[in-house]
């Protein structure tokens, strides 16, 4: 590895660590994911090709190991898995009497969703990904990312939906409030 | 003929439409209440969701995770890359900064004397063209993002570049939205390199009266660029 790249990888790890917790739901999972992913990204740096996004690569490295993790051993966390092709994915309807959609409410909602949806939503709405980018960085056909995307969006929007009641959109300046917050 | 179908309205608004077809969605749209408020709805949760994942983006990064990068040996490359740094994180200050630093060190020198200040005119005219050039890279990328967002579908990036001062930018529009009084704004993406380091940024700017595009928020991907 050059230092080059070395110093990119270092300065995506927040990222890596965001996309990590996605898919994991908790926090030392998605460290210890990130670190698996980085010793495999490091054992076959020769593998990554100069001059293509390490960001894509390495998002890549995560959801496989991710898989590989959840195929050889029950997950230690305590969340159900969700299987693919069941319709509902259930909430917890805890918060369904608060008024308002919450950051909280909707990382949670994004929590029920089946992982390879997660994964998609990860990319595409959290790292603002393209469709064609999140394709190539999962590897998977266009028409599979925008099948998954849709469900996952659908799904997102009905629970959501549920949670607020009958919901007028007038959220708009609690978003800009909380995005000016963010970054100040 | 267009069916304003969930596939479609999702990837009208994550910018994924052609233009034809997006003017087909829109149009529609303005007859159809429901799914105007099905798309403000899955803004809202797009937006959300991006933001309800922020909080790890400004959490320092565990030790034992950048030991294991940083342990690893390393081919050095070129040393030139450190000494001109304008890494993305700071480049807001940098911009401020250059130009007040590069006149309070001018004078300095003027105030200092004549002959003292001769023999310092090579490294103040270096200052002040390396003020000059950031100032006027600064004036192009300003006008490149600008064009981006105001030609640019979502997606497609529009790049400049500077050979001279090895400075390079992309901004890629990401995602269109209308906000409630009818402006347009536009999540975009700005990828740049400068002096070899790549640094990526995410922004939103919201169209204004005169065609011209104002940054409302920027959204840092690394805090901690340069704490190793």
């Amino acid at each position: 590895m050059d230092a080059r790249t070395q110093q990119e990888l270092i300065s995506i790890l927040p990222r890596l660590r965001r996309f990590a917790l996605g898919l994991t739901r908790n926090e030392s999972a998605a460290d210890d994911l990130v670190q698996s992913a980085c010793e495999k990204a490091i054992a076959r740096i020769d593998q990554w090709e100069p001059g293509t996004r390490l960001d894509s690569w390495m998002f890549r490295i995560i959801q496989t190991t991710n898989i590989d993790q959840i195929r050889s051993q029950k997950r230690r966390d305590g969340y159900l898995e969700v299987i693919e092709g069941q319709s509902e994915p259930s909430f917890d309807g805890e918060r369904a009497a608060e008024s308002s959609m919450t950051l909280d409410a909707v990382r949670r909602a994004i929590y029920t969703l089946p992982d390879d949806q997660r994964a998609v939503i990860m990319l595409v709405s959290v790292e603002g990904f393209s469709y064609k980018e999140a394709s190539d960085a999962l590897e998977i056909p266009m028409g599979t990312l925008t099948s998954r995307l849709v469900r996952a969006r659908t799904a997102l929007a009905r629970i959501l939906k549920e949670q607020n009641g009958d919901m007028d959109i007038t959220h708009t300046e609690n978003i800009s409030t909380l995005e000016q917050g963010a970054t100040k | 003929m267009i069916t304003l179908d969930e596939s479609t309205l999702i990837a009208y608004v994550d910018g994924e439409l052609d233009s034809e077809t997006n003017r087909l969605v829109e149009g529609k749209l303005n007859e159809n209440a429901n799914a105007k408020k099905y798309v403000e709805h899955l803004r809202e949760i797009s937006a959300l969701s991006r933001i309800a994942f922020n909080d790890t983006l400004h959490q320092s990064v565990p030790q034992a995770l950048k030991d294991t990068i940083l342990n690893v040996k390393v081919e050095p490359n070129q040393a030139a890359d450190n000494v001109v740094s304008f890494a993305a994180p700071r480049a807001k200050n940098e911009w401020r900064m250059a130009l007040p630093m590069a006149a309070a060190v001018a004078f300095l020198f003027l105030g200092l004397g004549g002959g003292y200040q001769y023999s310092k005119t090579s490294a103040e005219n270096a200052l002040k063209l390396a003020a000059f050039t950031l100032e006027k890279d600064k004036i192009a990328m300003e006008g490149a993002l600008n064009k981006a967002l105001e030609v640019n579908m979502s997606g497609n990036a529009l790049s400049w570049k500077n050979p001279d001062s090895k400075r390079s930018v992309a901004f890629t529009p990401v995602r269109t939205y209308q906000d409630k009084t009818g402006t347009y704004c536009r999540e975009y993406r700005k990828d740049l390199n400068a002096g070899g380091k790549p640094k990526t940024t995410f922004g939103l700017a919201c169209r204004e009266g005169n065609g011209t595009w104002k940054t409302r928020y920027l959204i840092l991907n690394n805090k901690t660029g340069r704490s190793f």
